[in-house]
């Protein structure tokens, strides 16, 4: 299976008269895109906005952040299940505009359906202290701000602006398709020193009801019992991101498919390592028999592929944690050493207890990605995109507070993708 | 919280679906709950059944209140598992 990669670097995107590519220029006809946008029929109206690195900016109410890439050769279509069949992705020609994200903005009504599973607000500030919490602070960002139309479903809202970002993605990639891309990277998993160790990559979802998806291939990982999958569906788009529980520690779709440990375990596939694949296993099952149970199999699926080591990331927060832990004791009990990234608590100044929720003596080697237990103070922004007020503590009640003033925070919960545990990041923590 | 008023004198006893998680804290009395949104109850069986299974988790947490215990002591009423 091999996949070659052909990424077009984007400086700069302008709405103009035609959707074109103009060298590293991006330019975008807005009122095609907005008919594309609003052709399901869900929305009133769309605001479109371009948003760059630098600018006095902040970002609302995120939802998905998906990057723009079409294929271009070989079987399947991009984001398989949604925007084509079923069909078995990771092979061919993909073309991705580099250093791009589309992303929706919408306030989901509330609904009074309380609990975890509900949108929480997500935020992206360009510039200042907290462009180092947003890893979207370096990519140039297409907004979608989407108006919806009232009395619709939970589910009916939630498909329909995911299928809005995924096809606006697939539309402003369509610009690269007769040319030739500037760079190309082939990822292939074909072992050429058989002696190397063998190294497995466990990617743990978040999957738990409508607003707290993952799906793959269209079809949602709720009940996941983990299965072993080619890192090349997955940088194919394979896994597309429904997830806005918390917005600091989830993975969107555009993650999904620039995932930084399978691109490291690849850059050095055949060198240090043979990466031999992905086991993709779900966290936040409601009972502690299926986490073990799920944590067995990722071990047995792992020692079927003679794995000598494994890396494990996992998204979401709370009780998620054991799936991880458990899999973690699961693997080097076979024989299989396994080392993680993984967010740290320890309150605001970072030695409180505990580090983490639960732990096993097993998971002796661990990468942090920071904390976002530390409080945050946001200075006022020139422009807020995607509406005028923050939504704080949706769980309790909600507040709202003037976007584009200073804010203080509590923690960086809202910060998207901000602890993020595939290591998409800009913190670090660092034991002393 | 379970681990703090126990020292205080008050026993206590933790009805939880992660029990491993209170074993790893030090609760004392751990009562095997049924899941983690519903940790005392099953709702989805009718209504008369699930409040047997809720009775057997609060007899099990007397009993649990009852018993002497030096370490962390699961009570479990294998009966409550979904």
């Amino acid at each position: 299976m091999r996949l070659e990669m052909g990424t077009f670097p984007i400086t700069e995107a302008t709405f103009g008269p035609r959707t074109e590519l103009d060298g590293t220029r991006l330019v975008i006809d807005h009122d095609e895109l907005a008919a594309l946008v609003l052709e399901n029929g869900f929305f009133r109206r769309v605001r479109i906005e371009i948003v760059s690195p630098g600018e006095s900016a902040r970002i609302i109410h995120l939802l998905d952040a998906i990057e723009p890439r079409i294929k271009v050769e070989g079987p399947g279509e991009t984001f398989p299940g949604f925007l084509g069949s079923v069909e078995t992705v990771g092979e061919g020609r993909t073309h991705r505009l580099g250093g791009v994200a589309v992303m929706q903005s919408a306030e989901i009504p509330g609904r009074g359906k309380g609990g975890l599973l509900m949108v929480r607000e997500g935020i992206v500030d360009m510039t200042g202290p907290g462009a180092a919490y947003s890893p979207f602070s370096q990519t140039i960002n297409i907004v979608l701000t989407l108006e919806l139309e009232p009395n619709f479903s939970d589910e009916e809202y939630d498909r329909t602006i995911r299928l809005a970002g995924l096809k606006a993605a697939r539309y402003l990639a369509r610009t690269t398709v007769d040319r030739r891309a500037p760079q190309y990277r082939t990822y292939d998993l074909t072992i050429s020193c058989p002696a190397l160790p063998r190294v497995v990559y466990v990617h743990q979802i978040q999957s738990q009801g409508t607003f707290a998806r993952t799906f793959f291939y269209g079809k949602p990982l709720d009940h996941l019992i983990p299965t072993l999958v080619h890192p090349n569906e997955l940088l194919d788009g394979a896994l597309v991101s429904g997830n806005y529980a918390y917005q600091s520690m989830k993975t969107p779709t555009w993650l999904h498919g620039n995932n930084p440990v399978i691109e490291q375990l690849y850059d050095r596939h055949g060198r240090d390592w043979n990466f031999v694949g992905v086991i993709l296993s779900r966290g936040h099952f409601y009972g502690i028999s299926e986490k073990q149970h799920s944590a067995n199999h990722v071990a047995k699926l792992a020692r079927m592929w003679n794995a000598d080591g494994a890396m494990i990331t996992w998204e979401g927060g709370g009780n998620s944690i054991i799936e991880a832990m458990l899999t973690i004791q699961a693997l080097e009990r076979a024989g299989i050493k396994t080392t993680a990234i993984s967010y740290e608590l320890g309150g605001a100044d970072g030695t409180g207890t505990p580090l983490l929720l639960y732990s096993v003596p097993e998971a002796d080697a661990l990468v942090s990605c920071g904390t976002y237990e530390r409080p945050l103070r946001l200075p006022s922004v020139k422009r807020v995109v995607g509406g005028r007020t923050i939504r704080c503590d949706p769980a309790k009640g909600g507040h709202h507070l003037p976007a584009h003033q200073s804010l203080q925070l509590d923690t960086s919960l809202q910060m998207y993708c901000g602890t993020n545990q595939v290591g998409f990041g800009r913190r670090r923590g660092i034991d002393f | 919280m379970a681990k703090v008023m126990e020292a205080s004198g008050i026993p206590v006893a933790l009805i939880t679906a992660l029990t491993t998680l209170a074993k790893d804290v030090g609760a004392p009395r751990i009562v095997q709950g049924v899941r983690i949104p519903h940790p005392c109850g099953n709702p989805a069986l009718p209504s008369d059944r699930d409040r047997a299974v809720r009775r057997r988790i609060v007899m099990m947490a007397l009993k649990a209140l009852q018993t002497s215990v030096v370490n962390p002591t699961s009570f479990v009423d294998p009966s409550v598992l979904i």
